[in-house]
């Protein structure tokens, strides 16, 4: 049944975008663009098989590699806010703003 | 001239300068007194110079010589350079103004020596005789200019120089605004010569004026004339110099009577081939010459203020000059100017040395019976009185008697009236001079002392000068002497000496840089007979004056002024000219100003469009400061927002 895989992959999705939005901590931010990520994988996985065509599959493993990759270079990047700031609360870092 | 002459020239105009800047900039540093004597040597050198060049020149001045200093202005193919003119008309002047400022600066020694601003007195003194000299010795009418502003501005700094009275201050901002209006037609002036000579240099302007059309050599003369009569204080222009006199006494004399206000009828006989080429203009220049020397001999006839009284008198004196200038008669006019420059300046010492002597008192009412107290002062302001009375054998007899003759002789085919109509007013302006120096003279030193303070007489380096300058004025009157005089003196000499010949020396000495029509043929009877007449004119109004203001107060006068009152009284407020000027120019002038304040400044610049930008860049910012606030959360949602904007119209229709 394809609906039940389409409602999942929204659940997820949104579950990662309200982390995203909500959570101030950047690495639970970063654990919501990975759960966006693999929603956008099952939706891809799901009308493959609906419709037989196996590039969607493909591309999943793609969209898990450039995830493996993002998350590497986020993690640092969130270090390296870390030495910066002292925190990896998002509140905290508002260069920006002053 | 040689190379070394030339490089002695640029010296001198350049030492008052130097002087300037070491007044100004280095006193500070040393002993107080060391001004004064820094300042008068700078001009006694420039002097000495002059006359080093002037005689070493000799004849080689006879035609202009350009002493080339820099290149200057580059304009297209027009270039004017900061170069000087030697001839004998601007070596003449030089010699007068740097002997006159040397005297005057080593009077101002012993009147400024209390004052706690002496030094920045002796630079701004110093840098006006170097802007005159620049004005004087100019080559181009541009140069000129320069000088001419920088005259100005000296004057406008030492007429307000006890600034911190709000009165002088004001009196020094009403000399140099009247005079933008002057120097605003000037100004106009040299643009349309260099308009239709393509040069601003005064040879070629001279020798191509005959080029010029009728209208424009008006137009042009016209506009010139404008700027004199503001540098020159004639008519319209004339106001600010009785409110100048709010200026250190030295400076009334050196600026406001013997120099810097004869800056125009010099520059005029600079271009007197200019001048030549509008019977027009000359009629104007006559009529308002010999009407201001009127108007304002009548004024000073009533003043009560020392200094008021010869401020009226040099105007109406740079009215003789102006009439004679009119009457193309250069050579009188710049007798008189000499002449007016010695006697003028001593004048205005004399009156210093009063005004010292009685520790500032100005009123001459409150003076008299000075002459116990001044023996010294008294005895050279009665030769000056008689001076400028025009009483013989002093020069002004032979300078303003010149300038009579030149302008009665005068035929003017625009306006065959005027050069009667104008010597009818010189001619009463003589008697009127008389009687209003006899009365100054009477009312200030003879009857008794009415003051309180004791009088004592001047230190001997302001007394020294004054004698010098009179000498000056005394004796230098023959060497101007006109062709009737000349043939009087003749007479009684001729049986000394066969076969003498007099003449007129200083018009022969400045004859060949000066533009002249040739002589006007006259016989010598008229030109005696009119002497005799301006003689017993002169006469007449000294010992009127003398009658009416020996017994100090005399029951003819007070029953006159009261008979006449609002004659008197008129005159006495110098005919309201300016209240009259306060009310239809200067009143409309500030309205109009804070009308367009209001509108202009406040309303559309400040208001519509600085306010409308403000306002716009107020709102967008407004707007645009909620996308960047630096929360992660806020950015993302706008983000998704604008996803979500773009997937509807991209798929929701």
């Amino acid at each position: 049944m394809i609906y039940q895989y389409i409602v999942l992959s929204l659940i997820l999705f949104f579950i990662g975008l309200i982390t995203v939005i909500v959570r101030r901590n950047l690495i639970v931010v970063l654990m919501g663009i990975e759960f966006m990520l693999n929603a956008a994988g099952i939706m891809f996985v799901t009308y493959s098989r609906f419709y037989n065509n196996y590039s969607g599959e493909f591309i999943t493993l793609v969209i898990m590699l450039i995830a493996a990759c993002e998350m590497a270079i986020g993690l640092s990047v969130v270090v390296a806010m870390f030495r910066i700031f002292g925190s990896v609360k998002s509140n905290d870092i508002r260069e920006l703003r002053n | 001239m040689t190379d070394k002459l030339s490089s002695l020239l640029v010296i001198a105009v350049l030492l008052p300068f130097a002087g300037a800047l070491t007044n100004g900039l280095l006193v500070r540093y040393m002993p107080r007194k060391i001004s004064g004597i820094i300042a008068s040597c700078t001009i006694t050198f420039s002097f000495l110079l002059f006359a080093v060049v002037y005689i070493a020149a000799g004849n080689a001045i006879r035609i202009p010589y350009v002493v080339q200093v820099a290149p200057w202005l580059f304009l297209g193919d027009f270039n004017a350079g900061i170069s000087f003119i030697a001839d004998r008309l601007s070596l003449i002047m030089a010699l007068m103004v740097t002997g006159v400022s040397a005297l005057i600066h080593f009077y101002s020694i012993g009147y400024m020596g209390g004052d706690r601003g002496v030094n920045r007195y002796f630079s701004y003194l110093n840098l006006f005789v170097g802007f005159m000299l620049i004005l004087v010795m100019a080559e181009n009418i541009v140069l000129m200019f320069v000088g001419w502003e920088g005259v100005g501005l000296c004057s406008y700094l030492l007429i307000g120089f006890w600034f911190s009275e709000e009165e002088k201050a004001n009196a020094g901002r009403k000399a140099f605004i009247v005079n933008r209006i002057g120097d605003l037609a000037f100004i106009i002036g040299i643009f349309l010569i260099l308009g239709y000579f393509n040069s601003a240099s005064f040879i070629s302007i001279n020798a191509n004026s005959y080029k010029i059309p009728e209208m424009t050599a008006f137009a042009v003369t016209l506009l010139l004339f404008i700027g004199a009569t503001g540098k020159s204080a004639q008519i319209p222009l004339y106001v600010w110099l009785p409110d100048a006199m709010a200026g250190p006494t030295p400076v009334s004399a050196l600026i406001h009577a013997a120099t810097m206000v004869t800056a125009g009828v010099y520059m005029i006989t600079r271009l007197g081939s200019l001048f030549m080429m509008s019977d027009m203009t000359l009629a104007v220049i006559m009529l308002t010459g010999s009407f201001t020397a009127l108007f304002s001999a009548t004024i000073a006839t009533t003043q009560n203020d020392i200094k008021k009284i010869l401020a009226y008198s040099t105007i109406s004196q740079l009215g003789f000059m102006f009439a004679a200038a009119g009457a193309f008669a250069f050579s009188a006019a710049m007798f008189h100017l000499i002449t007016h420059a010695f006697f003028k300046a001593a004048l205005f010492l004399l009156a210093g040395s009063v005004i010292h002597a009685l520790s500032g008192e100005q009123d001459i009412n409150r003076m008299g019976g000075l002459e116990r107290h001044l023996p010294h002062t008294s005895l050279m302001f009665w030769l000056a009185s008689l001076t400028i009375a025009g009483i013989p054998p002093f020069s002004a007899f032979f300078s303003k008697d010149e300038i009579l003759y030149k302008v009665f002789i005068n035929e003017n085919p625009a306006a065959h009236f005027a050069p009667k109509i104008a010597y009818i007013m010189l001619l009463l302006t003589s008697f009127m001079t008389a009687f209003y120096i006899a009365r100054l003279y009477f009312k200030v030193f003879s009857g008794d002392y009415k003051g309180e303070k004791h009088p004592h007489e001047s230190p001997r380096i302001m007394i020294v000068p004054l004698y010098i300058l009179t000498i000056l004025f005394a004796i230098s009157g023959p060497f101007g002497m006109g062709g009737g005089i000349a043939h009087i003196m003749e007479m009684p000499a001729k049986i000394f000496i066969k076969n003498i010949h007099l003449t007129n020396t200083f018009q022969r000495i400045l004859e060949p840089s000066i533009a002249s029509f040739g002589s006007v043929s006259s016989d010598v009877s008229t030109e005696i007979l009119l002497i005799f007449v301006s003689v017993a004119v002169a006469f007449a109004g000294w010992f009127s004056g003398r009658y009416l203001y020996y017994q100090q107060i005399s029951p003819v006068v007070e029953s006159f002024n009261r008979k006449f009152y609002p004659l008197h009284n008129l005159l006495y407020k110098k005919y309201y000219i300016d209240e009259i000027y306060e009310f239809l120019i200067v009143r409309p002038y500030i309205y109009i100003s804070k009308g367009l304040y209001g509108l202009i400044d406040r309303f559309i610049i400040e208001f519509v469009f600085i306010g409308l930008l403000v306002k716009i860049v107020y709102v967008t910012g407004f707007v645009l400061r909620v996308f960047q606030n630096g929360y992660l959360y806020k950015i993302i949602c706008i983000g998704i927002t604008g996803l979500g904007i773009i997937l509807y119209f991209m798929v929701g229709r």
